[in-house]
């Protein structure tokens, strides 16, 4: 497993395999736990097009609702 | 006859006195209910149809009496529950999101909680609102913070890096438990126990 980028009490974007990515997030106010999915290839098309940012943004998304990634838990 | 006269006027003196201690003004309520401290023009729901990112400071919506009652139940200590793998991962330097926001419960209704679901964690996630199998097997760490008041701790605006779809304006958890948000937590100004 590669760790791509790490922010303190955010996220960890790691790779894999290669073209095998995974974010953990973090979640939670008084209760926090890791939400951790494995990105799709339009996710991933995404990040070779942003690059980081659009992690962020993802990591922020993922944070606020995680209902719509469910089929995609790592 | 006199002895009459002083039992009648015992008597009109202690009805008056008792009748003063009855004035509702003069009383501290035991609590101040959020459904009695809205603001005109506001509610819940106004608050929560703004977007994340551009809700009003508490303040705004809120009657002072009740942001200070609220806070006042964090004068006896602040706390908050993470996996011990996270803080291994992140580090114990400083603890909160990057956004300088770290969300609490007080002290005393995570004893309590703690004591109701006897540390079962399934349990506990239930209590808090964390999807089920969250902290399946992970080892889980109580962060208490004494003196919240130093991090300035306030009534979340819903802006925070933690709120969520489930957020509701007041300070409190879908589940009932009290919230507050203090500043992030420098090591030093908290203690970490196992649960």
């Amino acid at each position: 497993m590669k760790e791509i980028a790490k922010e303190a009490w955010n996220y960890t974007f790691s790779e894999q395999h290669p073209g095998d990515y995974i974010l953990s997030v973090v979640c939670g106010g008084a209760g926090l736990y890791d939400f951790v999915i494995r990105l799709t290839s339009a996710q991933i098309a995404a990040y070779e097009r942003e690059g980081i940012p659009y992690i962020s943004r993802l990591a922020e998304e993922v944070r606020y609702d995680q209902t719509p990634f469910n089929a995609q838990k790592a | 006859m006199k002895k009459n006269l002083l039992h009648l006027w015992l008597f009109m003196l202690m009805a008056a006195v008792s009748f003063s201690c009855s004035d509702d003004d003069d009383k501290t309520p035991e609590t101040i209910k959020l459904e009695d401290s809205w603001k005109d023009g506001w509610s819940s729901q106004k608050v929560l149809d703004i977007a994340k990112g551009q809700r009003p400071a508490p303040s705004v919506y809120l009657d002072q009496k009740y942001i200070d009652f609220h806070l006042a139940q964090f004068n006896g200590g602040a706390t908050y529950l993470v996996t011990k793998s996270s803080l291994d991962k992140y580090g114990r330097d400083t603890l909160g999101y990057p956004d300088n926001t770290q969300f609490v419960m007080t002290k005393a209704e995570m004893d309590a909680m703690l004591t109701k679901t006897a540390k079962d964690i399934s349990k506990i996630e239930t209590e808090l609102g964390i999807p089920a199998g969250s902290w399946k097997g992970q080892e889980m760490v109580r962060i208490s913070i004494s003196d919240p008041k130093a991090l300035n701790v306030r009534v979340p605006s819903g802006n925070e890096m933690g709120a969520n779809s489930l957020w509701l304006p007041g300070g409190h958890l879908p589940t009932g438990y009290s919230e507050a948000v203090i500043n992030k937590i420098p090591k030093g100004k908290y203690t970490e126990t196992p649960l």
